[in-house]
């Protein structure tokens, strides 16, 4: 088995008396990307967050290249690599997408905005303030920034979120292109078509808990999983 | 430490400065409503005082950060809140240095 980028081993947490997660798992691997589904607050973002070192878990241990944390933060982790994608708020309004992605570009580096910007399709808009693109628009702008950064691991949070078909492909596109260069992926979401069609292993969060389904033909054929998530009879 | 790209460090020393003068005017405000109490305001305080509204201003700038949405991204970039609160209170502390020089000139 490939030696796993981000490992999130056994995490709880509880938002006050709710139980969000009792023991939830998440195995990174180099190159491939993964697929997080669950139901509305079955606990999938706050698992990407715990992973993400952005909120602490109440307990469990996070993993990232060899070195344990049981308290996680994502700078530290993003100095090592990693990049957390939330579902919104990445972006401020106080600088334009340029100004973004420059920031990112003098800190780590990597390759030319405009060829980041051309591939994703804002170039023209790299120089206006996240508040005036759309929907769509704001979600391949911050998903720009994340292919500049060029990191180990990219968790995204419902990335597909508001994405016209059209724009669905080309994130697909960036994600493979950023698994190809040795990147672990994972994104979150409720498009299970295009998530299952883009993904090389399916983990379903149920119940404050996680199962591995394998890849995609696996998950398909599992009938907890197609009753209770995808809903065939 | 990771400090946050000179861009960002400009715009936090900026804001800042504004922090600390909008704080300095409220601190104005409570001494002047406190006068009867401590006797006549003055603006010069205590270098304790001083410290305590740099620790205010660099409180502000954390929460201004994540006001505006900069927060992930400087995290992201390997930005923890300890470089954004440190930086927030300089132009507090050299504004009150300031202060204390003019006063006693």
């Amino acid at each position: 088995m490939v030696n796993p980028v981000l490992v999130v081993d056994c995490v709880g947490k509880a938002y006050g008396e709710r139980k969000v997660l009792t023991a939830a798992s998440l195995r990174c691997e180099a190159g491939a990307i993964t697929a997080l589904l669950g139901r509305n607050g079955a606990g999938k973002s706050t698992l990407i967050e715990i992973a993400a070192g952005w909120i602490a878990p109440d307990y469990g241990i996070v993993q990232f290249r060899d070195t344990r944390f049981v308290r996680a933060r994502l700078h530290t982790l993003a100095r090592q690599g990693l990049f957390y994608l939330p579902d919104h708020d990445l972006l401020s309004d106080t600088f334009t997408i340029r100004q973004h992605l420059e920031l990112v570009q003098r800190r780590f580096g990597g390759g030319s905005i405009d060829e980041v910007a051309a591939t994703i399709g804002i170039i023209d808009r790299l120089d206006q303030r996240p508040g005036a693109l759309s929907g769509g628009e704001l979600r391949r702008a911050e998903l720009a920034v994340a292919l500049l950064r060029a990191p180990v691991c990219l968790l995204a949070d419902e990335p597909y979120r508001g994405m016209a078909p059209h724009d669905t492909d080309i994130v697909t596109h960036a994600f493979r292109r950023l698994a190809s260069a040795g990147c672990a992926v994972v994104v979150t979401g409720h498009e299970v078509p295009t998530l299952m069609d883009g993904v090389d292993r399916v983990v379903w969060c149920t119940a404050g808990t996680t199962y591995d389904l394998g890849t995609p033909a696996e998950a398909r054929a599992d009938w907890r999983f197609q009753q209770e998530y995808l809903g065939w009879a | 430490m990771t400090l946050p790209d000179p861009v960002v460090t400009r715009r936090l020393l900026v804001r800042a400065a504004f922090l600390w003068f909008g704080t300095r005017v409220l601190f104005g405000f409570a001494g002047l409503l406190a006068a009867g109490v401590l006797g006549p305001p003055s603006i010069v305080v205590a270098p304790h005082t001083a410290i305590a509204i740099a620790c205010v201003v660099g409180a502000l700038g954390v929460l201004d950060v994540r006001r505006r949405h900069e927060h992930l991204l400087l995290a992201n970039l390997g930005v923890s809140q300890w470089p954004v609160w440190t930086l927030s209170m300089v132009p507090a502390l050299i504004a009150e240095g300031l202060v204390a020089l003019v006063a006693a000139w």
